[in-house]
């Protein structure tokens, strides 16, 4: 199925350019093209997207995580920075960082403890914490607060997240891969936009201010996750 | 000694005990107000003085407008209703605080949901 046209993405892909998987599931009774079609098994397959642009769904992301990122050697440090959960999500961290550095080849590579901090200073490893974000951009869910408004981008909405969609709701955020695999790729389209804003190569810090929406470096959120970040850099060279 | 008592039920009456860091309460407002930020953004900042010790809070995250004066509007009526606490991400040994609640016995107010 054409595997002659299209050539894999990633290594970590489980489908070619242009598809997404679909895990095996009982599809229900359902009427097409006026027939009835009776409940029956569907094997899990490589499906094209409508899109036609490099889409990521939930199946995938959690394949791609169990099948690769658990038995990985880490580059992260292992530093909790004093909280309880402040190593559980190492391995998921490090995976989507490792991955979206290989897809999107940023001139500075995103360091994974970077968005160890994020997630820090953003829901202190908190799965399931959900803050009003305004009306407009929804709420701010789980370990990287990723916003209603955020999953419309990423899903391709006004083209935020180019060619490069992810296509995850809102309850998927309080499962930590999938809101790390949507925070981190969130993270390099705020780069992005630093990188237009500042004409050139801004820095990830710019990036994190603008993810956060504080407009200065001095601002005491800002210099927090500053202080954690080199802290995490101080004790992992110790 | 009527008033400290009064603080000592009400810090434990309080939802939510289990302070992950520090707590301050209070018996009169503090200061808070919004600032511009990014875009359309505002960040949410405040400050105090205790035991001679001057702090300063923030929320973790700039939201528009409208999110910061609501807020600003939920914080000033729990000030406003009584006695009441507020509760903050750091351990007490920081002077720059993250705010997650303000609490008092009949209102309260917090960051996350």
């Amino acid at each position: 199925m054409a595997k002659k046209l299209i050539k894999q993405k990633h290594k970590w892909r489980k489908c070619p350019l242009g598809f997404h998987w679909r895990n095996s599931s009982v599809v229900d009774k359902h009427e097409r093209r006026k027939a009835t079609v009776k409940e029956h098994y569907r094997e899990g397959s490589c499906v094209r997207n409508r899109s036609k642009k490099d889409t990521l769904y939930a199946d995938e992301v959690y394949i791609m995580t169990n099948t690769y990122f658990l038995k990985r050697k880490l580059t992260i440090s292992s530093n909790t920075l004093g909280y309880k959960k402040g190593s559980e999500f190492d391995n998921i961290i490090d995976g989507w960082v490792t991955y979206w550095n290989d897809i999107l080849k940023p001139k500075v590579p995103l360091d994974p403890d970077f968005v160890k901090v994020m997630i820090a200073t953003e829901s202190s490893f908190n799965t399931k914490s959900k803050a009003f974000a305004g009306k407009r951009a929804g709420y701010a869910r789980g370990l990287m607060q990723v916003t209603d408004q955020t999953l419309k981008y990423l899903k391709g909405h006004k083209t935020e997240a180019r060619n490069q969609t992810i296509i995850l709701d809102e309850e998927d955020m309080n499962d930590p891969v999938l809101n790390i695999a949507a925070g981190v790729r969130w993270l390099y389209r705020k780069k992005e936009i630093a990188d237009s804003r500042y004409k050139g190569e801004s820095s990830w810090l710019k990036s994190v201010m603008l993810y956060k929406g504080y407009r200065s470096m001095n601002h005491k959120q800002v210099q927090k996750f500053i202080g954690l970040y080199e802290r995490i850099k101080s004790e992992k060279n110790k | 000694m009527k008033k400290i008592n009064k603080m000592l039920l009400m810090n434990l009456l309080l939802p939510g005990i289990a302070f992950a860091g520090s707590h301050f309460c209070f018996e009169r407002e503090v200061s808070i107000h919004c600032e511009s930020e990014l875009g359309e953004n505002y960040s949410l900042n405040g400050s105090f003085v205790k035991g001679g010790v001057f702090y300063e809070f923030s929320a973790r995250r700039a939201f528009p407008g409208s999110w910061c004066e609501e807020a600003v509007g939920s914080i000033l009526k729990v000030m406003k209703s009584g006695n009441y606490c507020m509760k903050f991400e750091e351990k007490s040994v920081s002077v720059d605080l993250t705010i997650n609640a303000v609490l008092s016995k009949s209102k309260k107010w917090t960051y996350f949901q």
